[in-house]
């Protein structure tokens, strides 16, 4: 929800356009400051939520359960910048998640190295690996590039399962690498309670929803957007359409990589099948899609939406309806690509715009009842 | 040099009938341009349809077919028609629209979680099965015969439909559509009835690999992923859209899974395949046997 502003703040500047005539301007200048700061309000009473949730809420669970809700959104966040922006699906997201989390751990392990310098080097092993891939890739078109990030991820998974030493670096093959939960503390990434999981996750999901605002204002943005659409008009525009994707690619690989050495610090235990696989691959495109892939707000609606219903279900029905909630995604995702193409942040937008607008109107004819 | 020959043979007849697996997606790729994730749900479809027919009726595995094969038809022919066509219909002009894959995505993973509502997770494989643990012994050489059943069977299929695609008036208008969607429908071909039957065709087709599996692979609600994975990369190196390069990539690997183990762990020529995979994405995306056009 933190998203829909960005969205529906687009609306003022064009009444601000339209004020430049003269009868209507003062009418039309008032309701956009009114609107404006009703979101502005929103916006602020969302993030004191944000902030003052862990206060709230005490359980464990719960605040398990919202720690990958936000751990999701900015995955798919990231995930956003090539396969919203950039118009090409990729299905292979969990080779940088795996990345990150093998990078920071086995450093944190061996050599001491904090994890959250281990975090970055993850990040830049990632952007090399994300440019490597993107590089041979990006050339293929739909179904063929969405083949070949699968088939990167998988061959990555396949091969971490059979290295048990790379070089001087013990991976441990197909058992994994456990973090003992020694030496708490912020320098080591590690806390006893989930709250200052809570704030790391959301501060990183913050970040990258800014992030993903500049550049959807930047040339970049329109570049990607452009040659996401129209490929070879782009390029005959002169946009150079491959380096905007890689650039795409990098930063969305290296953030994702971020998310892996978070999630190794979050649960301590990193094991090839389940950090590297194909379902969380296809889950971070499954929350773009439904969300709406390309618009800011869409991925942070979509694991709002689709999280909650997979860890209800799998805790409420684990045991008597296994793969109940792979199915409502599954249901879910086939309506909204039928009826809803460009996700369910469109229709929302829309009705909070509506709503927004309304309320600019009950507040304007006040004002002006009372001035009178 | 007896253990090689033995496991090329083996290599050979597994790889047939991956082949058969794939060919499905290969023809429903090549008229509809669109690859099929759900896929290995349709085969898992397939392999539950025949165990279930084997296990209540007593047949002879392969004589399921004669259920199998019209169901999976009638299956697959509803699946485009109900759910695909719409999405088809709203991108029109796309050559390769993504929206169908996604939505094909969405189709793999109800399928594959409502049988395991419906089934629950247990490994199944038949009983009564004549064809269990036989062998056939050459001097040293010792050939499986459900996997040479399987093997002859998939040479029958690939044939079959190569010669139906190629002689009947149906299949030529299968191939006018998958050549030129426009010109096709210019011509008076209903594109939308022939995708239908494209799909259905596919379907019955992963049906028959279904059949020839249960023999001697188990049933479960996953295993069609298995073949998913391995189907995508045997119609890549083949060709998307070529009926021999389906069958021929399945040898080849079939051939590097089964000669493979001899030189390193078996693990690592998952490796390998993969590796091969995207070295033929690169060099000649259009694999050994397709048309150049796509990619």
């Amino acid at each position: 929800m933190t998203g829909k502003e960005f969205i529906a703040s687009e609306k003022p500047k064009s009444v601000r356009t339209n004020a430049t005539m003269p009868e209507e301007s003062a009418d039309s200048m008032a309701k956009a400051v009114i609107k404006d700061t009703i979101n502005k309000v929103l916006l602020a009473s969302i993030a004191v939520l944000a902030f003052g949730l862990p206060l709230i809420v005490d359980s464990p669970t719960w605040l398990h359960i919202i720690v990958l809700i936000y751990f999701y959104a900015y995955l798919t966040t990231s995930w956003n910048m090539v396969g919203g922006f950039a118009g090409v699906l990729p299905l292979g997201h969990a080779v940088f998640i795996g990345i990150g989390a093998y990078s920071s751990t086995i450093l944190s392990l061996q050599y001491g190295v904090s994890p959250w310098i281990g975090m970055m080097i993850g990040g830049a092993i990632a952007v090399v690996a994300g440019v490597l891939i993107g590089l041979p890739t990006f050339k293929m078109r739909g179904a063929y590039f969405a083949l070949a990030t699968i088939a990167f991820a998988e061959g990555f998974r396949v091969m971490v399962e059979n290295i048990d030493y790379l070089g001087p670096l013990k991976v441990n093959g197909p058992r994994g690498l456990q973090i003992p939960p020694v030496n708490m503390g912020l320098a080591n990434f590690m806390f006893t309670g989930k709250e200052p999981y809570y704030y790391i996750i959301l501060l990183m999901l913050i970040a990258v929803l800014t992030l993903t605002w500049f550049i959807s204002r930047s040339k970049l943005g329109y570049y990607l957007n452009a040659g996401g659409e129209e490929p070879e008009a782009a390029m005959a525009l002169g946009v150079n359409v491959s380096r905007a994707k890689l650039v795409a690619m990098a930063m969305s690989s290296f953030l994702t990589a971020l998310a892996g050495t978070f999630y190794a610090q979050f649960s301590l235990f990193i094991h090839p099948r389940s950090i590297i696989s194909l379902d969380t691959s296809f889950e971070i495109a499954f929350i773009a899609l439904i969300g709406g892939r390309g618009s800011i707000a869409g991925p942070v609606l979509g694991a709002l939406l689709l999280r909650p219903v997979s860890d209800f279900s799998r805790i409420y029905f684990g045991d008597s309806l296994p793969g109940l909630h792979l199915i409502i995604y599954g249901v879910v995702l086939i309506l909204v690509m039928i009826y809803q193409p460009r996700g369910l942040q469109e229709p929302l937008a829309r009705v909070y715009d509506h709503l927004v607008n309304k309320l600019a109107d009950a507040f304007k004819k006040r004002v002006i009842h009372e001035n009178s | 040099m007896i253990y090689l020959i033995e496991d090329a043979i083996n290599g050979i007849m597994m790889g047939s009938i991956y082949g058969l697996t794939a060919l499905g997606l290969t023809i429903i790729f090549g008229v509809l341009k669109v690859v099929n994730f759900a896929h290995g749900s349709l085969l898992m479809v397939g392999m539950y349809l025949a165990f279930w027919t084997v296990t209540l009726t007593g047949l002879h595995p392969y004589l399921s077919l004669i259920f199998v094969i019209p169901l999976m038809f009638l299956f697959g022919y509803c699946l485009q028609d109900i759910v695909i066509k719409p999405i088809f219909k709203a991108e029109k002009d796309v050559r390769e629209p993504l929206t169908v894959i996604i939505v094909t995505t969405g189709v793999w993973y109800i399928l594959d979680n409502l049988t395991l509502v419906l089934f629950g997770p247990q490994y199944r494989s038949i009983a009564e099965n004549p064809l269990k643990g036989k062998m056939i012994e050459i001097g040293e050489i010792f050939i499986s015969v459900p996997k040479l059943w399987g093997c002859v069977t998939a040479v029958v299929t690939a044939v079959g439909v190569y010669y139906f695609f190629q002689r009947t008036r149906t299949g030529r208008a299968i191939r006018a559509t998958s050549l030129d969607r426009d010109a096709a429908s210019l011509a008076g071909i209903n594109q939308f009835k022939i995708y239908n039957l494209a799909f259905g065709i596919g379907a019955a087709v992963t049906g028959i690999a279904g059949v020839t599996l249960i023999p001697f692979y188990n049933v479960f609600p996953t295993v069609g992923v298995l073949f998913d994975i391995k189907g995508f990369i045997i119609v890549v190196l083949g060709g998307l859209g070529s009926i021999h390069g389906a069958i021929i990539g399945g040898v080849i690997i079939g051939l590097i899974e089964s000669i493979g183990p001899q030189f390193m762990t078996a693990t690592w020529t998952e490796a390998i395949v993969y590796g091969l995979f995207l070295l033929v994405l690169f060099i000649k995306p259009s694999g050994l046997f397709g048309v150049k056009y796509d990619w």
